[in-house]
């Protein structure tokens, strides 16, 4: 520690850094990346070791933040966790994106991995775990991932879930559940997963299979603000109209602020407009006790005149969404990854085959829903 | 104890090369070990603060008066942290951290210390070590050996000449 003072022999160059006490160079580092921080070790023999007295570790398999294979990941990710463990090093943030595409071989590496970490990181006392898994859809990660306690931020990709649930699910510090193209084996599985989150303020489906259900509960969900479910198959629902009526009951009742709903189903279906206007209706509409909270709400590959038409004729009658001050229209621009605002005359003239995805915003009257999250990635 | 009379209370604060500042209790209490030292009854006469000197603590009650007379607005507080921080070299800010430390600020000792470490972002080696005056005491064995344990974090690092 005290080494780089003794021999100062350059005039001009004093080291005002590294004789800084451990607990002040140690919340620096907490701020900084983790490739910049791990680098400090080549500075001097003081700082071989400093950046491993951080409580927090972020390891993430995605350029730029790692540029090697995945082989050397693995590697350091595991490298990295021994150090803490054997050094009885404090970790108590701990982030990790990974995906497990690649060969055969090396997946059942990476799940083989993960099954050994999750249950190190448990034992290891750290409260705040965020895991984020690109997974290969042939690999059923449930008896790896349902360990994994203190988790509080949860993005699976692609996955199978079904087989090895078990029986208690320990995500009870789990607040972002995000999941996208997971194919769900058996209702019974996403049931357990969602029962047992009741701090979750973020669901998040994204192109899943399997779901027939969506029991959500006033009691247990209540800290639900951002609901989204775009793109899911709900080909095996018998009535996809009344399944999603009902989980729009579901979201009045719990009234998030943020919605969003994919209405790719209804074309598939043929169901005429006037009934994607009972939807659109029911999400707003709270059956007599004013319009649900909801500050934004996106809904894709809707047929845009019938909904239009319907919030502008709602507007006028000013009945449900009578405290709605504003209503804007942004697309999502693919080719410069951002939302764009565009004129509703625009729109309902225009070539809408190119836009996949709509959203409104909404400003209500009452200032305490004018903040817009930002939520989409 | 703090709010017991109308009329704003000034302390006395002594740095460590003797001199003396004026400052609201209001303000100076900011800092957890002067709250401390109030509390506890010692604010009558003069607060030595020993590990602080004169050109240090004035920047510290600039920032103390500041910030406490911003009211609770988070956004508003960071633009002038953002803003107090912006003009101060490396050496100001390394004698501010040990005096936020000290006195027990997080606010500031948060502020600063993410300001050291935004100094850092993506830089290479050498130009950390000739930055914060860092001396590299390991042989060029060593220091290639430890390169190469934690090689993966010597990518998308700024070029440096003498890296």
């Amino acid at each position: 520690m005290k080494k780089a003072k003794e021999d100062e022999a350059r005039p001009k160059s004093i080291d005002m850094i590294s004789g800084l006490p451990k607990e002040i160079l140690h919340k620096i580092l907490y701020s900084v990346s983790q490739k910049d921080a791990v680098r400090t070790s080549v500075l001097s023999k003081s700082w071989r070791n400093i950046w491993s007295t951080r409580t927090n570790l972020d390891l993430d398999f995605s350029h730029p933040n790692f540029t090697r294979s995945k082989q050397e990941f693995l590697t350091v990710v595991d490298k990295t966790l021994q150090l803490y463990r054997d050094q009885r090093l404090c970790l108590e943030e701990f982030h990790l994106s990974v995906s497990l595409l690649g060969d055969y071989y090396s997946d059942r590496e990476s799940v083989s991995l993960l099954d050994k970490w999750i249950p190190l990181l448990t034992s290891m006392g750290v409260k705040e775990f965020r895991l984020s898994i690109l997974s290969n859809e042939f690999v059923d990660l449930s008896s790896v991932v349902f360990k994994a306690e203190s988790l509080v931020f949860f993005c699976l990709k692609k996955c199978k879930l079904g087989e090895k649930i078990p029986e208690n699910i320990p995500f009870g510090s789990l607040q972002v559940l995000r999941l996208e193209n997971i194919f769900f084996e058996n209702e019974i599985v996403f049931e357990k997963i969602i029962s047992s989150c009741p701090l979750l303020t973020t669901m998040w489906f994204h192109e899943c299979r399997g779901l027939k259900t969506i029991k959500l509960e006033n009691k247990l969900h209540k800290y639900l603000k951002h609901f989204t479910f775009i793109g899911c198959y709900t080909y095996d629902v018998q009535d996809a109209r009344l399944w999603f009526v009902e989980l729009s009951k579901l979201l009045q009742a719990l009234s998030p602020s943020e919605i969003s709903l994919d209405f790719v189903q209804f074309t598939h279906y043929r169901i005429a407009h006037d009934r994607e206007d009972v939807l659109v209706h029911d999400i707003f509409d709270c059956s007599g006790n004013g319009p649900v909270a909801v500050e934004h709400l996106e809904l894709s590959s809707v047929d845009l005149s019938a909904s239009l038409y319907f919030l502008n004729e709602r507007r006028d009658y000013g009945e449900t969404l009578r405290d709605l001050e504003d209503l804007s229209i942004e697309c999502f621009d693919t080719s410069r990854q951002q939302w764009q605002p565009v004129q509703m005359a625009t729109l309902l003239v225009s070539e809408l085959r190119n836009i996949s995805r709509i959203r409104y915003r909404l400003k209500w009257s009452d200032s305490s829903f004018r903040k817009i999250p930002t939520f989409y990635i | 104890m703090a709010a017991e009379t109308g009329t704003p209370t000034t302390l006395t604060l002594k740095s460590n090369d003797d001199e003396l500042f004026s400052v609201a209790e209001s303000a100076a209490i900011l800092s957890v070990t002067i709250r401390n030292m109030v509390e506890d009854g010692c604010a009558g006469g003069v607060i030595p603060l020993d590990n602080v000197d004169g050109k240090t603590l004035a920047s510290v009650i600039t920032y103390m008066n500041g910030i406490s007379a911003i009211p609770a607005d988070e956004e508003k507080k960071k633009s002038y942290r953002d803003k107090f921080l912006s003009d101060k070299d490396f050496e100001t800010l390394a004698d501010m951290v040990l005096a936020a430390n000290y006195l027990n600020m997080s606010c500031l000792m948060d502020a600063v210390s993410a300001k050291i470490a935004q100094v850092m972002e993506k830089k290479s080696v050498g130009w950390v070590r000739r930055k914060f005056g860092i001396e590299n005491d390991y042989t060029p064995e060593e220091e290639a050996a430890v390169k190469e344990e934690h090689k993966w974090t010597f990518e998308g690092v700024e070029t440096d000449d003498d890296n």
